[in-house]
């Protein structure tokens, strides 16, 4: 069985030793370099700013965003025909991710009135543009794969 | 148990009897896309696309903050150079953070591990999971932000940015060390061996989520990609820049009015004062920067923000200007901005920049004189340098040995 079996403790391999102690001292070397030059700078970088805007994020995602995203997911597999689940499912995953990344364009906090030149789009009339077309195609991919698929099943 | 003496396994054994229910219960995802093939295809990409990110990352910081010793200066040719890296840094942070987001997905289940580790290995493994999941989600978000110089912290981002991307590239080394040999069972492994069930009808199956992560990257990069990559400029509908939007068709990032010279700049008494190690210190007016020798050159201006643009600028030699002074040979220039805020007021040229022939301090750009926003009377151009370091509004030239 080579699924992540979790649950199955004894499924993954163990790390080799070797890999681990080498990772362990190189990658412990460079993070501890990093967080040395974090705390060294700490005018700057406002370690324990930066500390709630790393936790932050992990455990958003960890407790909110993936539970929901989860949910989402069940209840999508519910509502959508069986046909085009499969690929209406990918064209969402799509149109999601394309949705979060553009929060930062969307809010535009950046914006300032003497320079037109910053953020110069409408973003949220180019977001729905940009998430028509990619409904659009892959809902056109979607149908083309059932249509298929109908064929070869009939 | 392999380790009979290792207290993990100890503990472990004893907690496998007492599973938790809820989302530790056997079966509590029954999703097959949550699988080690997929975290391991995504997780390649994913660490391709970091390690790029931490080498032109550093590329962009020793631009920056040069070295200045020996073959480490910042050469001055190629003169696009600085403008590739940076263009690839921002983009392979964009169309890492969709792989990231799906492996996150993926490997979710694994959070709710029962027992939490089932040896010493596997709890060493675990330990460096969360600091490298926060640190990644951390760089990508702080990133995306500053494209569009958005700043919800307190901390200075570039400084912040290049510290912790020292600490993720370390638990990045210490997390592959840890999956080395599930990764490599993994990708030996076919996405669909012929011992698997087929994907029931209507169930998206392992390729088809690889797919799925391709295109996401896909559209994510197509849209912000033309903000440095002209030809897909009118693709860039969600880019925070566009490569012919601004003054003169030209992107700004620090106005003039933001720079606090609205009055200074369009001063008539306005003098380029060049001193320091000179024979001869000069004051020289506008008039007289027009009455040199004008030179053009082809050159980008790029932005650590991820967009670039290319120009025609025209000027007089930063070469010229010493030599006109007196400079000693192979003066280094502190080019100074008689702007009153930003922390880049002043910028470094290096004895190889300064002496360049296509180091311009720019009286015009495409055949105008510069607009204010652009650094109007003069501002400085040089090859293969970052645009916080193309000094505008320049009222110094300062050489030394």
């Amino acid at each position: 069985m080579a699924t992540v079996e979790r649950n199955t403790p004894h499924d993954a391999p163990d790390p080799s030793a070797t890999a681990l102690r080498l990772g362990l001292a190189v990658g412990g070397a460079v993070f501890a370099f990093g967080l040395y030059g974090l705390l060294r700078n700490s005018a700057q970088t406002v370690p324990l700013d930066v500390l709630k805007w790393i936790a932050g994020p992990l455990i958003l995602h960890d407790a909110l965003v993936a539970p929901a995203v989860l949910a989402a997911g069940l209840v999508l597999a519910r509502l959508l025909p069986v046909a085009i689940r499969a690929g209406m499912q990918a064209t969402l995953t799509v149109c999601a991710i394309v949705v979060v990344m553009s929060v930062p364009v969307l809010k535009a906090v950046g914006r300032r009135p003497d320079n037109p030149s910053l953020l110069p789009h409408d973003y949220p009339q180019n977001l729905a543009v940009v998430i028509a077309v990619i409904l659009t195609g892959g809902t056109l991919l979607t149908l083309a794969r059932a249509a298929r698929a109908r064929r070869a099943g009939a | 148990m392999k380790h009979p003496e290792d207290p993990v396994a100890f503990v472990a054994k004893r907690l496998e009897a007492h599973r938790p229910t809820g989302p530790f219960g056997e079966g509590a995802f029954s999703n097959r896309l949550h699988d080690e093939r997929i975290a391991a295809r995504l997780g390649m990409a994913l660490g391709v696309a970091f390690v790029t990110c931490f080498a032109t990352g550093l590329a962009s910081h020793f631009a920056q903050h040069p070295l200045d010793v020996g073959f480490l200066s910042t050469p001055a040719s190629p003169s696009w150079l600085y403008r590739i890296t940076q263009g690839v840094h921002v983009t392979a942070g964009i169309a890492s953070t969709p792989l990231l987001l799906l492996k996150l997905w993926t490997v979710y289940p694994l959070l709710f591990t029962w027992p939490p580790a089932r040896n010493a290995a596997h709890a060493t493994e675990r330990m460096f999971v969360a600091p490298l999941v926060a640190l990644a989600l951390f760089q990508l978000f702080s990133g995306l932000a500053n494209t569009t110089r958005w700043y919800p912290w307190q901390f200075n981002f570039t400084v912040t940015h290049f510290w912790t991307g020292w600490m993720l590239m370390g638990v990045l080394v210490i997390h592959i060390g840890a999956k080395l040999t599930q990764t490599r069972r993994a990708l030996r492994t076919p996405l669909q061996r012929s011992t698997d069930p087929a994907p029931a009808r209507g169930e998206l199956s392992r390729r088809g989520l690889l797919w799925t992560a391709g295109a996401a990257v896909a559209a994510v990069t197509i849209t912000t990609v033309g903000q440095t990559f002209r030809p897909l400029e009118g693709l860039a509908a969600l880019a925070p820049r566009v490569p012919d939007i601004g003054p003169q068709g030209i992107p700004v990032n620090r106005t003039a009015n933001g720079a606090g010279v609205l009055q200074t700049a369009r001063d008539a008494d306005w003098r380029l004062t060049i001193d320091g190690a000179v024979a001869q210190p000069l004051e020289l007016s506008l008039a007289d920067l027009r009455a040199m020798t004008q030179h053009e050159v082809e050159l980008p201006i790029t932005c650590v923000e991820g967009w670039s643009a290319g120009a025609r600028w025209g000027g007089v030699r930063i070469a010229d200007l010493l030599a006109r002074a007196g400079a000693a040979d192979g003066a280094e220039v502190v080019v100074t901005s008689m702007q009153t805020r930003g922390s880049y007021r002043s910028s470094a040229l290096n004895t190889i920049v300064a002496g360049h022939e296509h180091t311009l301090l720019a009286l015009d750009i495409n055949d105008e004189p510069l607009h204010l926003d652009h650094g109007f009377p003069c501002r400085l151009i040089a090859p293969n340098r970052p645009g916080v370091l193309q000094t505008k509004w320049v009222t110094t030239l300062h050489a030394r040995i």
